[in-house]
C-alpha cells in the first residue's frame, strides 16, 4: 500500500519554507557558516555549521501558542503549518477528521536544550524548586505533542528515536499506521537541534570541525563532520483524496545492517533511477558510507547523491532529504554541494527522477530506506 | 506597593516568556488567570516557584494561591506580607 | 475493521518486587508492595517519596539468563538498557524462537528515561568541572551516548541477532503500550513474523524531581481511586513480551500464553500535562481498541487502568471507563502501588500483568484503597478468581494527552 505527499514544509539553514529551500537548493548556496556556541562554563566557541535560520511563524502559529515552543518546537510546528497550507488542508475549517489525522516525529537528541535548562533550574534553586515546564517539556515526544495541540489533531501522537535513521523510522510508522486504516492523513516529520552542550562534547572528542570550513564534502572520505540542525515536514495521505499529490511514498524499513539481514531486498527496486544517501563524507563515517555505497551498487546502477554539504549532518536530516526528493520528482535535478562547490559532474546527463531509493544508516549499526515515486 | 506590582509585572512577562504581551496595558486588577493575562495550571506550578525562588513566599495550598493569584495588586500584597527575602 | 489477532509466546519483567515473572505473580498473590527508599543517587527529597527501585543486581540477573558481560560492556550500558536486556532474555527464553525466526524477528521498545540516570550524572559532574575551574573536561563520552532513545532497542537487537523492524517509541507513560500496539501492526502488515515489544525505564534524577516539581509525588506511596489519595510514585522496571503471527504460532506449535487482539491510540490534544477534563482521549482509545478486536465493552471481564493514584488522572479515567463500560459495569485494578509508576515500562508491565490473569483467571486488588472516590468503579479489592475471563483492556495515558488501550484475549489454556 502506499501513500502519497500533499504538503511540505522546512525550516533549515537554506532558509524556512520550501520555496527558500528550494532556490537555495538551484543556486548552490553554501549555508555552512561560522556560529558561536555556549560552553559549560560560560566561554564562548566560534565553530563551522549549518545553523537552522529562526523559524518563521508569522501568520502560521497563535503568538500566544509560541510562548510555550522553544526553537527545537517552532521548527517543528512551523513546518507542520507549512505543509498543511501548501496542501490546502485547514484542520481548524474541519477539512479532514481531526481524529484521523496523525503526527508522527523522528528525533535523536529531543528537547535536549530544555532538559539541560531543566537540570540547570534545580541546580540553581535547589532540588525542591525544579521547573514544572522545563521538566514537562523536556520530554522526548514534546515534538509531536506540541504540533498536536497547536492544530487540534487528535488522531494517533507518536515520537521515535533512531539516531541517524530517527525520520525515516517516523515515515516507518505513519506507512503503517495509513496501510491499517488507522488515520487519513499523517504530518510526519523529523528535527533536531544543535545545542552547545552538543557542540562541546561533539568537538571535544573530535567528531566535528572546529577551524574554518567551506562546508561538508559528502565524496571526501576525511576530515570531520559539519553538524547542523533543522526539521522537516511530509504531509501523507492515502491515495486518491482531494489533494493534489507531489509524491508517492511505497515502502519504508528501519532494522540494524550489523545482522546480514539486507532490508534492501525487501524493497521493489524496480524502476528505481535515483539513491540518495546520508553521505557525509567524514572520516568517521566513511568506513560504513563506502559499505552502504557497495551494497546500493550490487543492486543499482544508478547514481548516488548527498546533499549533506547543503544543509547540513544532523541525525534527522533524511526528514529534509525527503523534501529534497520529492522536488526532484517533480522534475528538477540540483546538483549537490562539496566543500562549499557545486557538483554539476555529478548531475550531468541526469533526467528528473522517477523512482528515488533513500538509503540512510547510523555508525551505531542503524540502518533505514524507503522508496519515494513521481506520480 | 505600586513599585512591587512593576517588579511582579516584568517578572511575571519574561519568566512566563508573554512576548506578545505590553506591560503598559496590564491592568493590576485585571485577573492573572482565564480571560486576563490568559495564564492557565502550567503557569500557576512555575508561579508558585517563582514567587519562592525569588521572594521566599511560600504558597502552601491551592486555596492560598488561588486567592493571591487572583490579580496582580493581590499577589503583591501577598508577597509583601510573606516574603522573606 | 478488525485485526488480525497476534500470539503472545513470551514475558518478561523486572521491577520493584524482583526480577522475572514469577516474582511479578508472587507479589501480586501476596498483595506485596515492591516501594522503599530511593538509595540509586542522593537527593534532599529521598526520604519524602517512596519509590519503586529494582533491589537486585542486573549485571548478574543477565549473566544468569544469558552470559557474564565485560566490566566495560556492563559500563557502555545504561541502567535502563540493563533493565531492557534482563527482561528480553526472559521473554524470548519463553517463547524459544528457533534461531531463523529470532534473525527475522524486530523490537520495538517503549522509553521515557532512557539512559539519563548516567547522562544527567555526567552533565552534573561536568557542570561542577565548570562552575570550579571555568570549563568542563568531557573524559568519556559513553556516558553520554546513552542518553540516546534508541540505545536499549539497539542492545537487544545487537546482543540476540535481530534483523527485523526496530523502533524506541517516546510518547512518555504510554510509550510501552504504544510500543506493543504498533510492534502488533507490524505483523499485521506483514513486514514481520515475529516482534518481541515492550518497554524499559531506569529511575532518574531527572524524572524523580520532574514529577515531585509538579506536585503530583504522594510520601505514602499511590492510592489510586482513592478519595485521599495524595498523588503517583515513580519506579522503575521492564516488560518485553514476544509477539508472533498466529500463523507462525501454530506453525511451529508455540504454546499462546494469550492474544494480542486490539489496540486504540489517541491524542487529547488539550494540555502538555494534565488529561482532557472529559477523558474524551482515553474513551476514544478504549472504543478504538474495542473495535480493533471485534469485541463490544461488555465482553471485557477486566480493566486494568492507568490508575498513578494522581488526583487528574484517577477523576478523569474512572469517568471515561464508565462512559465506554458504563457504571459499575466491569471490574477494574490500578496495580501502581505493588511496582509503583515505572513511565514507559507501565504499560508493558501491565501487558505481563494481563496475561498472567487470563491464564489464572484470577484478578488481583487495587492496592492501597481504603475508600473510593466515588461509587462509579467496581474496583476490585479483594483477589478473587474470574472464571469466565476471556477478554482485558489495559489503559495507559501519558504526557500530552497520549492515550493507548490495549486489549487481550484469552490463548490456550492448560
Amino acid at each position: 500500500m502506499s501513500a502519497v505527499v500533499t504538503g511540505m514544509g522546512v525550516v533549515s539553514a537554506l532558509g524556512s519554507g520550501v520555496e527558500a529551500f528550494k532556490a537555495a537548493l538551484q543556486q548552490g548556496v553554501n549555508a555552512c557558516a561560522m556560529h558561536e556556541f555556549e560552553r559549560m562554563g560560560g566561554t564562548k566557541a566560534i565553530a563551522p555549521a549549518y545553523r537552522a535560520v529562526a523559524p518563521d511563524a508569522k501568520g502560521l502559529i497563535d503568538p500566544r501558542k509560541l510562548r510555550r515552543m522553544d526553537r527545537l518546537i517552532r521548527m517543528a510546528a512551523v513546518s507542520a503549518r507549512q505543509a498543511l497550507n501548501m496542501a490546502g488542508l485547514q484542520p481548524e475549517r474541519g477539512d479532514v477528521d481531526a481524529s484521523r489525522l496523525g503526527v508522527v516525529f523522528g528525533t535523536a537528541y529531543g528537547a535536549i536544550g530544555t532538559t539541560q535548562e531543566f537540570i540547570d533550574s534545580w541546580l540553581k534553586n535547589g532540588q525542591r524548586h525544579a521547573s514544572p515546564l522545563a521538566f514537562m517539556s523536556s520530554v522526548h515526544g514534546i515534538l509531536a505533542s506540541q504540533v498536536a495541540l497547536d492544530i487540534g489533531a487528535t488522531g494517533a501522537n507518536l515520537t521515535l528515536s533512531q539516531r541517524d535513521v530517527s525520520f525515516e523510522a517516523a515515515l516507518a510508522s505513519a506507512l503503517g499506521l495509513l496501510e491499517s486504516g488507522r488515520a487519513d492523513a499523517i504530518l510526519v516529520g523529523g528535527a533536531d537541534e544543535l545545542t552547545g552542550l552538543l557542540h562541546e562534547f561533539a568537538s571535544h572528542f573530535r567528531y566535528v570541525e572546529n577551524g574554518p570550513s567551506a562546508g561538508c564534502d559528502p565524496w571526501s572520505g576525511e576530515g570531520r563532520a559539519i553538524p547542523g540542525d533543522g526539521g522537516a515536514v511530509l504531509l501523507l495521505e492515502r491515495e486518491g483524496g482531494p489533494r493534489r499529490a507531489l509524491a508517492r511514498v511505497e515502502q519504508a524499513r528501519v532494522s540494524r545492517h550489523d545482522t546480514g539481514r539486507e532490508i534492501l531486498d525487501d524493497l521493489n527496486l524496480g524502476g528505481v533511477d535515483l539513491a540518495t544517501s546520508c553521505r557525509a563524507g567524514s572520516r568517521r563515517s566513511a568506513p560504513l558510507e563506502h559499505a552502504r555505497s557497495g551494497v546500493l551498487a550490487e543492486r543499482l546502477a544508478v547514481p548516488e547523491l548527498s546533499y549533506r554539504g547543503n544543509f547540513g549532518n544532523f541525525p534527522s536530516a533524511g526528514a529534509l532529504q525527503a523534501v529534497v526528493n520529492v522536488l526532484m520528482l517533480q522534475g528538477q535535478v540540483f546538483a549537490p554541494l562539496a566543500g562549499g562547490r557545486q557538483r554539476q559532474d555529478l548531475v550531468t546527463g541526469i533526467g528528473p527522477p522517477r523512482r528515488i531509493l533513500h538509503d540512510a544508516a547510523s555508525v551505531t549499526g542503524l540502518h533505514g530506506a524507503y522508496i519515494l515515486s513521481a506520480v | 506597593m505600586q513599585a512591587l506590582v512593576d517588579e511582579l509585572k516584568n517578572l511575571i512577562i519574561s519568566h512566563l516568556n508573554l512576548e506578545d504581551v505590553d506591560p503598559a496595558t496590564v491592568d493590576a486588577n485585571a485577573p492573572l488567570f482565564g480571560e486576563g493575562l490568559g495564564l492557565d495550571s502550567v503557569d500557576a506550578l512555575e508561579l508558585v516557584m517563582l514567587m519562592e525562588t525569588t521572594y521566599g513566599a511560600k504558597i502552601g495550598s491551592s486555596d492560598v494561591g488561588k486567592t493571591a493569584f487572583a490579580s496582580l495588586s493581590s499577589l503583591a500584597r501577598f508577597v509583601s506580607e510573606n516574603r522573606k527575602k | 475493521m478488525a485485526s488480525p489477532r497476534i500470539a503472545i509466546t513470551g514475558l518478561g519483567f523486572v521491577g520493584a518486587v524482583g526480577a522475572h515473572v514469577s516474582a511479578l505473580e508472587a507479589a501480586l498473590d501476596q498483595e506485596r508492595s515492591g516501594l522503599g527508599d530511593l538509595t540509586l543517587f542522593d537527593s534532599e527529597l529521598s526520604r519524602e517519596y517512596p519509590v519503586g527501585q529494582y533491589r537486585g543486581d542486573l549485571p548478574s540477573d543477565f549473566a544468569e539468563l544469558v552470559r557474564p558481560l565485560s566490566a566495560r560492556e556492563a559500563g557502555r550500558l545504561s541502567r535502563s538498557d540493563l533493565l531492557a536486556l534482563v527482561a528480553a532474555a526472559e521473554a524470548l527464553q519463553m517463547a524459544a524462537l528457533p534461531e531463523a525466526a529470532r534473525r527475522g524477528a524486530g523490537v520495538y521498545l517503549g522509553q521515557s528515561v532512557c539512559g539519563t540516570l548516567s547522562s544527567e550524572s555526567y552533565y552534573l559532574d561536568c557542570a561542577a568541572q565548570a562552575a570550579s575551574h571555568g570549563r568542563a573536561s568531557p573524559s568519556h563520552l559513553d556516558r553520554l551516548f546513552v542518553h540516546d532513545g534508541a540505545n536499549s532497542g539497539d542492545a537487544i537487537a545487537r546482543e540476540f541477532g535481530m534483523g527485523g523492524p526496530m523502533a524506541s517509541l517516546m510518547t512518555a507513560c504510554s510509550s510501552g503500550a504504544n510500543a506493543l500496539g504498533l510492534a502488533a501492526n507490524r505483523i499485521a502488515c506483514g513486514q514481520a513474523e515475529v516482534m518481541l515489544a515492550g518497554g524499559a525505564d531506569s529511575l532518574s534524577r531527572i524524572a524523580f524531581l520532574g514529577f515531585a516539581g509538579l506536585g503530583v509525588m504522594s510520601p505514602e506511596g499511590p492510592r489510586p481511586f482513592d478519595a485521599a489519595r495524595k498523588g503517583m510514585c515513580v519506579g522503575e522496571g521492564a516488560g518485553l513480551l514476544v509477539l508472533e503471527s498466529e500463523a507462525h504460532a501454530r506453525a511451529r506449535r508455540a504454546p499462546v500464553l494469550a492474544w494480542l487482539t486490539g489496540y486504540g491510540h489517541s491524542c487529547d490534544a488539550h494540555h502538555l500535562t494534565a488529561p482532557h477534563p472529559e477523558g474524551l482521549g482515553a474513551q476514544a482509545a478504549m472504543n478504538q481498541a474495542l473495535a480493533d478486536a471485534g469485541l463490544a465493552p461488555s465482553d471485557i471481564g477486566f480493566v486494568s487502568a492507568h490508575g498513578t493514584g494522581t488526583l487528574d488522572n484517577d477523576k478523569v479515567e474512572a469517568l471515561a471507563i464508565t462512559r465506554v463500560f458504563g457504571p459499575r459495569a466491569v471490574p477494574v485494578s490500578s496495580t501502581k502501588r505493588y511496582f509503583g509508576h515505572t513511565l514507559a515500562a507501565s504499560g508493558a508491565i501491565k501487558a505481563v500483568l494481563c496475561v498472567l490473569a487470563l491464564q489464572r483467571r484470577r484478578l488481583w486488588p487495587n492496592l492501597g484503597l481504603r475508600t473510593a472516590q466515588d461509587d462509579s468503579l467496581d474496583l476490585v479489592l479483594q483477589a478473587r478468581p474470574a472464571p469466565q475471563l476471556q477478554h482485558v483492556l489495559s489503559n495507559s495515558f501519558g504526557f500530552g494527552g497520549n492515550n493507548a488501550a490495549l486489549v487481550f484475549s484469552a490463548g490456550d489454556r492448560p
